[in-house]
């Protein structure tokens, strides 16, 4: 943040090769909490209705927290907003790394990126220029040697950059934004837009101090943050295992989805997890993302195969939907493939969603067998063929072959092949849904819905629903007047805990946070962010004020999505998850319903004061939140009005 | 209190607390380039480790000093730098074999640890142990304290 709290934001034209500088001062940070919350809301103003996400017109937003590059614990995170390539609509995808700290010493809050160059450009951000270089000597390059190769070039070996790796050049939609080597801003395909626009990297460097209005009180609360980190089980947890610690804990529940969602459990899953990963010596170093005393980032190699394979991760995201979604059950393939897609720059999420999508369309007759690599031979769809896995990754970053049909996601994929190929595309609003399994987690097939980026888990991420740790079930109780409502499957008092957690989610952004820290671990709660906040920026802010500013966020966002003519027939979830039951052991009847989907739907819709029947905020709901741009931006046109 | 801070680069996770409360507590802003303390990264491998000064009983760093500047705190031991008397000549960086002192271009004076009056701020927020202030039980001849070093009575400080 500035010296005085305000925020200063770098617009960038590409075009134009331009800059300017906007600020913004203390109340509007307090408002929209900076970070996503004037990202979002710079979104919104400078990017209207109908834009092509992949268009010159289109405008990407890379924001650290407000608090980034002080010592507030795991407040290193990096969001960055555009409207989806993907969905078409209003994409928020948050980052780990060093970047956003690097962004912030360079003097910037906010970077603004606008307009498309006309050859391969990359910019350099430092606290003396903002250079737009050519960067026609990395197009092609993958993420591992841009990031080398540009420190290199530069002459500055603490430079941090954030690229694309060649499948965002491709205009992949399953490609993300990589910065500090293998910290992802994968969903949503923002990468496809970074390339759009001829962008390949962003290298930030600076030396320009940070001060917080009142460096004791900042302190404290930090410190209160780091003891709570240290004094939570779940924080210490992943910390030792990573996030892919929780694959064996998920898989005995029997909500581990395996095999394109067609079971819950599966035989082997220890061979896929963290703990396997931490055992086995797999695992090389832990790693910290800046200012994160949690450090559930992994680096770790290959052993038996695929020799000389290493990179950061795996994450419990990249295990379950390579491991368990495509049935690769050998650690040394999923750590080949999850490097492929850090140095090819692809969501792993999304890219092993399109490939269990094509085995099973494979296995059904929709798509032959074997399909062309694009390079003069086949490929064999068949589950658990690692080859096949290795290589139809390399295919789809390359748009080769059969890989063009992947590369636009698993809605497009299905649109393509055609026959009933839709029932196992596994997504909705066109984003393939994240490693949860609904039918066994309301609160999650609630948030899976509502969420406007698609059916993932970081918008609102309802853990708590699970009441796996002591602080979890102190927040159902909270919330909900009683613990007995930690049961994931049960629709009771869910939209409460839903809403609840979006705006969690959105002040953690916001601020910078990591939701490891905030909502999976619950280490860090409202108040201490309030107080965080505060602190910094000499600004009282309570922590009703911090769930007010959070529930502006997330209108200006829906509002985004209505805007593109999106609202309650979207907020559905993939056809699997609603009408195939998935087996268990316990006798429940696991799957999800219009009725009862319906019923959670009005319930929160009522929460956030948004119409029932459209799903969209009413004009006194925005009003309410002083959102008077937003409302009339929706309900300028005559006979519009639902107040 | 005699001591020193040892470090376990095993256990470094590149989290850069140590940094930024030392940057803090010296310069009363976030810089983690005014740091004490500096880890040293590389991202790529995402190796990670944390270079402190030794506060060597015997300083090279105190004997290069053309003015007498770096000094020894009688009550901890450190080996700090007088920071009015320092003429940024930088003799003392050529002189550390263990490159644990920065330099301030603004101000143009050496950096270097204190151990903040013996209660280190980066030992106190390390996350993983990485960074320790071992205490002398008994003061014992020129090596420093150590987990390879049994002849050095020690106790971890926490």
């Amino acid at each position: 943040m500035s010296s005085n709290g305000g925020v200063t934001v770098l617009h960038v034209d590409l075009s134009e090769r331009s800059t300017y500088i906007e600020r913004f001062a203390l109340p509007d940070v307090a408002r929209l909490l900076g970070g996503r919350g004037l990202a979002s809301h710079i979104l919104f103003r400078d990017m209207g209705k109908g834009v092509d996400p992949l268009g010159a017109e289109a405008v990407l937003v890379f924001a650290p927290g407000h608090l980034t590059g002080t010592c507030a614990p795991t407040a290193g995170r990096t969001t960055v907003v555009g409207k989806s390539p993907a969905t078409g609509l209003f994409m928020k995808s948050s980052m780990g790394g060093h970047w956003g700290a690097g962004l912030k010493f360079a003097g910037y809050d906010i970077l603004v990126v606008h307009g498309a160059a006309s050859q391969p450009t990359y910019l350099l951000v430092t606290d003396t220029a903002v250079q737009f270089g050519d960067a026609s000597q990395y197009w092609g390059l993958d993420v591992r040697e841009t990031s080398r190769e540009m420190a290199k070039q530069l002459a500055m070996p603490d430079v941090d950059i954030a690229c694309i790796g060649p499948s965002g050049e491709n205009k992949v939609k399953v490609a993300g934004i990589m910065c500090t080597y293998y910290h992802a801003a994968a969903r949503g395909g923002l990468g496809a837009a970074m390339g759009a626009k001829n962008l390949k990297a962003i290298a930030v460097r600076g030396r320009t101090p940070i001060k917080v209005a009142e460096p004791g009180r900042f302190w404290d609360v930090s410190e209160e943050a780091r003891k709570r980190i240290a004094a939570t089980g779940r924080c210490k947890f992943y910390g030792q295992y990573g996030t892919a610690g929780v694959v064996v804990g998920t898989n005995e529940m029997e909500a581990f989805p395996v095999q394109n969602f067609r079971r819950g459990y599966m035989e082997n899953a220890y061979q896929i997890s963290g703990q396997c990963l931490t055992d086995r010596g797999y695992l090389v170093r832990r790693e910290s993302c800046f200012a994160c005393p949690i450090s559930c980032k992994r680096y770790s190699a290959t052993r038996a195969r695929y020799s000389g394979s290493e990179a950061g991760g795996p994450e419990y995201e990249t295990l379950a939907a390579f491991g368990a979604g495509c049935l690769l059950e050998d650690m040394d393939a999923n750590l080949r493939a999850n490097e492929l897609c850090n140095i090819l720059g692809l969501d792993s999420i999304s890219t092993a969603s399109v490939i269990q999508w094509a085995f099973e369309s494979a296995e059904r007759g929709v798509v032959p067998e074997h399909v062309d690599d694009g390079s003069g031979g086949h490929v064999r769809l068949a589950w658990g063929d690692a080859d096949a896995v290795l290589a139809l990754i390399e295919m789809i970053a390359h748009r080769k072959g059969f890989g063009d049909v992947l590369a636009d996601g698993v809605r497009s994929a299905a649109r393509r092949v055609g026959g009933d190929s839709w029932k196992w595309a596994v997504e909705a609003k066109g984003l393939e849904q994240s490693r949860v399994e609904t039918r066994m987690a309301k609160a999650y097939a609630l948030a899976f819905a509502t969420n406007p980026r698609g059916p993932d888990h970081l918008y609102g991420q309802p853990m708590a629903e699970f009441g796996f740790s002591p602080e979890a079930r102190e927040l159902v109780r909270k919330l909900t007047g009683d613990v007995k409502f930690a049961n994931p499957v049960i629709t009771e008092h869910k939209p409460e805990l839903v809403a609840w957690h979006e705006e969690c989610f959105a002040m953690t952004d916001s601020l910078g946070l990591c939701s490891r820290a905030t909502l999976s671990t619950y280490a860090i709660t409202p108040g201490m962010m309030a107080e965080m906040l505060s602190a910094a920026t000499g600004f009282e802010v309570d922590e009703q004020e911090m769930h007010e500013a959070a529930r502006r966020i997330i209108n200006l966002e829906r509002a985004f999505n209505a805007r593109e003519g999106a609202g309650r027939k979207d907020d559905r979830l993939p056809w699997r998850l609603m009408h195939e039951e998935l087996p268990n052991s316990r006798g429940i009847k696991a799957v999800n319903s219009e009725e009862e989907l319906g019923a959670m739907l009005d319930e929160y819709y009522d929460i956030r004061g948004w119409d029932r029947e459209t799903g969209v905020p009413k004009a006194s709901t925005l009003l309410s939140l002083g959102l008077e741009e937003v409302a009339s931006a929706l309900y300028s046109e005559p006979g519009k009005q639902r107040m | 209190m005699e001591g020193a801070l040892v470090t376990d680069p095993a256990k470094c996770t590149g989290c850069l607390q140590c940094e930024l409360a030392c940057s803090l507590k010296h310069e009363g802003q976030f810089a983690p380039w005014l740091a004490r303390v500096v880890v040293h990264r590389t991202p790529e491998t995402c190796l990670a480790f944390p270079n402190v000064c030794q506060h060597c009983e015997d300083p090279p760093c105190a004997h290069a000093c053309p003015v007498g500047a770096l000094k020894t705190s009688p009550g901890t031991g450190a080996v700090y730098v007088d920071v009015v008397e320092c003429i940024g000549c930088r003799e003392c960086l050529e002189a550390c074999s263990h490159g644990s002192i920065s330099f301030d271009s603004d101000k143009g004076v050496a950096l270097k640890c204190d151990l903040c009056n013996g209660e280190p701020a980066c030992v106190d927020v390390c996350p993983t142990g990485a960074i320790r202030l071992e205490r002398y039980v008994a003061r014992g001849s020129d090596c420093l304290a150590g987990p390879g070093n049994p002849d050095r009575r020690r106790t971890d400080d926490e």
